[in-house]
C-alpha cells in the first residue's frame, strides 16, 4: 500500500509544473466549495436564531401592551411593562407548549459599555430556560454565572469579540451598585437585543430594581410544530390578563424574501463543481494520454486494468487531497483567525458554525474534490484501458 | 506449445487512426472501406515447441513486432487464432490473458520501457509492486536476477542514469522477474555493442537450457546461431 502511494506520488511529480497547476486548481475549487458552505451554513444559523428571537413562536404580554406586542416581538425589544411570573407556571400547564421562557425589563443604562457610548437596555433572561439568544451566543468568552453579563454586538459586542478568546480579557460594568463582568457576546440579530446588556435573573431579582418583586415582561413560547395558533388562543382563553402574539407570519416573509439568496448560492456552489469536474478532467486526460504508452507497458508486465486504475486513481486522489488540504485549511484558518473581522463588516446576522460542524465541512470538501479527481482521471485511463496493450504502447510511443 | 493458426493482423490506413477492432461488427461505412488496409501479418502459421529458442528475422516493416505482440498476448489477431497449450488465447477473457500475461510471458521491448521514477531495483519489481506490495524476498530475488544480467549493485541507482544498453538488460531482469516460461524479446541487442550482444545472447541460451521457450526478434544474422530455428517473415507472411 505505502509503495504504492510512493510510486504514484513520484509519477505526480515527473511533471512538477503540471502538477502543480493541478494542486493549485483543486485548491481553489476545494476552498471556494468550502468558503461558499460555511458562509451559507453561517447565514442559515444565523437566520434559524433571528427567527427564534424574533419571537419564539408566541409571545405573551400584559394585556394593555396587546396592541404593541407584534411591534415588540419583531423589534425583539423587551420593553417596560409586567405581569406576574406566575403566569409562566399557567402558560407550562398547556399540553402544546414546550418550551417557556421569561425575560424581565430591568432598566435603559445610559453609559459606556466596552469603549461604546449610548442608551443600553438591561434586560434579566433566565440562562436555564432560555431558547431565544441561546442560538447567538459565541463561542468564545467566559462561562456565565450570575455575576456576568450578556452584551449585544451594538452594546460592546464587536468591540468585545475580538478579545473574548483571550482569558485574560476582563471588561467590568458596575449596574445596579453591583459589579458584574462581560462573560459573553450576542452576533448581531438585526432586533433590539443588539442594544441590550442581559443579566441573569435570578441574579435581578436580588438586586435593588424598580420592576415590581417576582414580576417578568415577556414570556417566550416554543411550541409543537404548527400549533401557534392553536396556543396563542388556548392562552387567550385560558391566562388572565395577557395577549399573544405568534411570530409564524414573521418567519415566513423572511422565508421567502430568503429563498431566492439560498437557491442562488446552491445554484454557484453547482457550477463550481461542474467546472471544477470539467477543468481537472481536461488536465488529467493531457496527463494520461501522455502516459498511454506507459499504461500499455503496465498492462504488458502483466497489470491488469484494477491495478492500472489504482495507480492512477491514487496519483489523482493525492493531488486532490494535497491541493484540496492546503485550499481548506488555508480558508478554514483565516475564517477562523478573523471572526471578529467578519462580524464587523457583515450586516447578515451571522452566526460561526462551531469547530466540529466546521471540521466536517472541511473533510467533506476533500472528498468532494477528491472524488471529481478520481473520476476525472477514471475516464482518460478507462478509454486507454480498451485498446489493445500493443496498440497503445504503440500509439503513445510518438 | 504455441501455435499460430492464420493469424492476421490489418490496420486501418490513416484516416482514422484508430485500431481495427473499433470498426469490426458494426456497419461499416463505404468510405471506411474503400480506405488502405495495412496487413502487417497475413496469415501467419507458426508453430513453437516448449523450450525451443527461436529467432525471427525480417526487414524493418515486414511485422516482427507486431507477431511478438500476438504471441505475448498484447493484441488480438484480426484474424486466426493463437494457441498456448492447447487453448485459443483470441477467445480468451481480457482478465485471463492478464493473468497469463502475469504469470507465463515475459516481454522485453524495443524501445527503452522502464518508469524514470523508480530506481532500477524496483523497475525490476514493477510487476509486482503494480499488483500487490513487495516483499523483502522479491528484493532479494530482485537484485539476483540483476546481478545475473550484469548489474550487481546498480539497484539503487535512477533508472534514466542508466546507457541505452543497461536499460535493456534491466527490462530483461524485468522480464524474467515473474520467472515466464516464455521469453519474448525484440531486439533485446538493438542498441548493443558486439561484446555485449554476444552476453546477452548467452544469457538466453542459459535461460533455454534452463527450460525456458525463447522467441527474439533480431536483425542480426550472426545471432541467429544462438538458435534452433529461424522463421523469416517478409511483408506479414513467414518465408519457407
Ligand atoms: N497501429 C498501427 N497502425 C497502422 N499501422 C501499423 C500499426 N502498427 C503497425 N503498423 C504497420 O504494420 C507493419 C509492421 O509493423 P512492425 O512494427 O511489426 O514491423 P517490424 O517488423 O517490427 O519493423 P522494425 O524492424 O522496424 O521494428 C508496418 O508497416 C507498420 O507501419
Ligand atoms: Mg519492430
Amino acid at each position: 500500500m505505502w509503495q504504492r502511494v510512493r510510486f504514484a506520488w513520484g509519477n505526480l511529480w515527473r511533471k512538477p509544473l503540471r502538477s502543480s497547476l493541478l494542486v493549485a486548481s483543486t485548491a481553489i475549487t476545494a476552498s471556494i466549495l468550502f468558503l461558499s458552505y460555511f458562509f451559507l451554513l453561517s447565514v442559515d444559523k444565523g437566520l434559524t436564531a433571528s427567527q427564534a428571537r424574533f419571537g419564539a413562536d408566541v409571545m405573551v404580554v400584559p394585556k394593555s401592551y396587546g396592541a404593541v406586542a407584534e411591534q415588540v416581538m419583531i423589534s425583539g425589544e423587551t420593553s417596560p411593562f409586567y405581569m406576574p411570573s406566575s403566569v409562566l407556571d399557567k402558560l407550562r400547564q398547556i399540553p402544546e407548549v414546550e418550551q417557556v421562557s421569561p425575560q424581565l425589563y430591568l432598566a435603559t443604562y445610559s453609559g459606556v459599555c466596552c469603549q461604546i457610548q449610548g442608551d443600553f437596555s438591561v434586560v434579566a433572561f433566565d440562562p436555564g430556560s432560555d431558547f431565544t439568544l441561546k442560538g447567538f451566543r459565541s463561542e468564545v468568552g467566559h462561562k456565565m454565572t450570575s455575576d456576568s453579563l450578556l452584551i449585544g454586538s451594538e452594546a460592546g459586542g464587536r468591540n468585545a469579540i475580538a478579545h473574548m478568546k483571550y482569558q485574560a480579557y476582563r471588561e467590568r460594568l458596575n449596574l445596579f451598585g453591583h459589579d458584574f463582568e462581560v462573560a459573553q457576546v450576542l452576533f448581531p440579530t438585526g432586533t433590539g437585543a443588539d442594544h441590550t446588556i442581559f443579566m441573569s435573573l435570578d441574579k435581578a431579582r436580588t438586586l435593588d430594581v424598580k420592576a415590581p418583586p417576582d414580576s417578568i415582561s415577556v414570556a417566550l413560547v416554543k411550541t409543537k410544530p404548527g400549533d401557534e395558533e392553536f396556543v396563542k388562543r388556548q392562552i387567550e382563553r385560558t391566562v388572565p390578563d395577557v395577549a399573544a402574539v405568534t411570530g409564524a407570519k414573521i418567519r415566513d416573509t423572511m422565508n421567502k424574501q430568503l429563498r431566492p439568496m439560498r437557491l442562488l448560492s446552491y445554484a454557484m456552489i453547482g457550477i463550481v463543481l461542474v467546472m471544477a469536474a470539467l477543468q481537472a478532467m481536461t488536465l488529467f486526460s493531457a496527463l494520461v494520454q501522455e502516459r498511454m504508452r506507459e499504461i500499455g507497458m503496465f498492462r504488458a508486465v502483466g497489470a491488469g486494468a484494477w491495478a492500472v486504475y489504482r495507480l492512477f486513481l491514487t496519483e489523482a486522489a493525492l493531488a486532490a487531497l494535497a491541493g484540496g488540504g492546503i485550499g481548506v485549511f488555508a480558508v478554514a484558518t483565516t475564517l477562523y483567525d478573523n471572526q471578529g473581522l467578519l462580524l464587523k463588516s457583515f450586516t447578515l446576522p451571522l452566526v460561526f458554525p462551531t469547530l466540529a460542524s466546521m471540521s466536517v465541512l472541511a473533510v467533506s470538501a476533500l472528498l468532494v474534490t477528491m472524488c471529481i479527481g478520481m473520476l476525472a482521471a477514471a475516464v482518460p485511463v478507462h478509454r486507454i484501458l480498451r485498446r489493445n496493450p500493443y496498440d497503445a504502447i504503440r500509439e503513445g510511443e510518438s | 506449445m504455441i501455435e499460430l493458426l492464420g493469424v492476421t493482423k490489418t490496420y486501418q490506413g490513416p484516416w482514422n487512426g484508430g485500431s481495427r477492432e473499433r470498426v469490426r461488427g458494426r456497419d461499416v461505412p463505404d468510405y471506411l472501406e474503400r480506405k488502405r488496409q495495412i496487413h502487417a501479418l497475413a496469415g501467419i502459421d507458426l508453430r513453437i515447441e516448449q523450450g525451443e529458442f527461436v529467432a525471427i528475422m525480417g526487414p524493418s516493416g515486414s511485422g516482427k513486432s507486431t507477431l511478438l505482440s500476438v504471441i505475448g498476448l498484447l493484441s488480438q489477431p484480426t484474424e486466426g487464432a493463437v494457441f498456448i497449450d492447447g487453448r485459443d488465447m483470441t477467445q480468451l477473457r481480457e482478465r485471463e490473458r492478464t493473468r497469463l500475461r502475469a504469470r507465463r510471458i515475459g516481454f522485453v521491448f524495443q524501445f527503452p520501457s522502464l518508469v524514470n521514477t523508480l530506481n532500477v531495483r524496483e523497475n525490476v519489481l514493477l510487476p509486482i509492486l503494480l499488483r500487490g506490495s513487495v516483499t523483502k524476498s522479491d528484493r532479494m530475488r530482485a537484485d539476483a536476477l540483476l546481478a545475473r544480467v550484469g548489474l550487481t549493485d546498480r539497484g539503487e541507482d535512477r533508472s534514466f542514469t542508466l546507457s541505452g544498453g543497461e536499460q535493456r538488460r534491466v527490462a530483461l531482469a524485468r522480464a524474467l522477474m515473474g520467472d515466464p516460461p516464455l521469453l519474448l524479446a525484440d531486439e533485446p541487442t538493438g542498441a548493443l555493442d558486439e561484446e555485449t550482444a554476444e552476453e546477452m545472447m548467452g544469457l538466453f541460451s542459459r535461460l533455454q537450457a534452463e527450460g525456458k521457450t525463447v522467441v527474439m526478434v533480431t536483425h542480426d544474422r550472426s545471432l541467429t546461431r544462438y538458435a534452433n530455428r529461424t522463421v523469416k517473415i517478409q511483408s506479414g507472411v513467414i518465408e519457407t
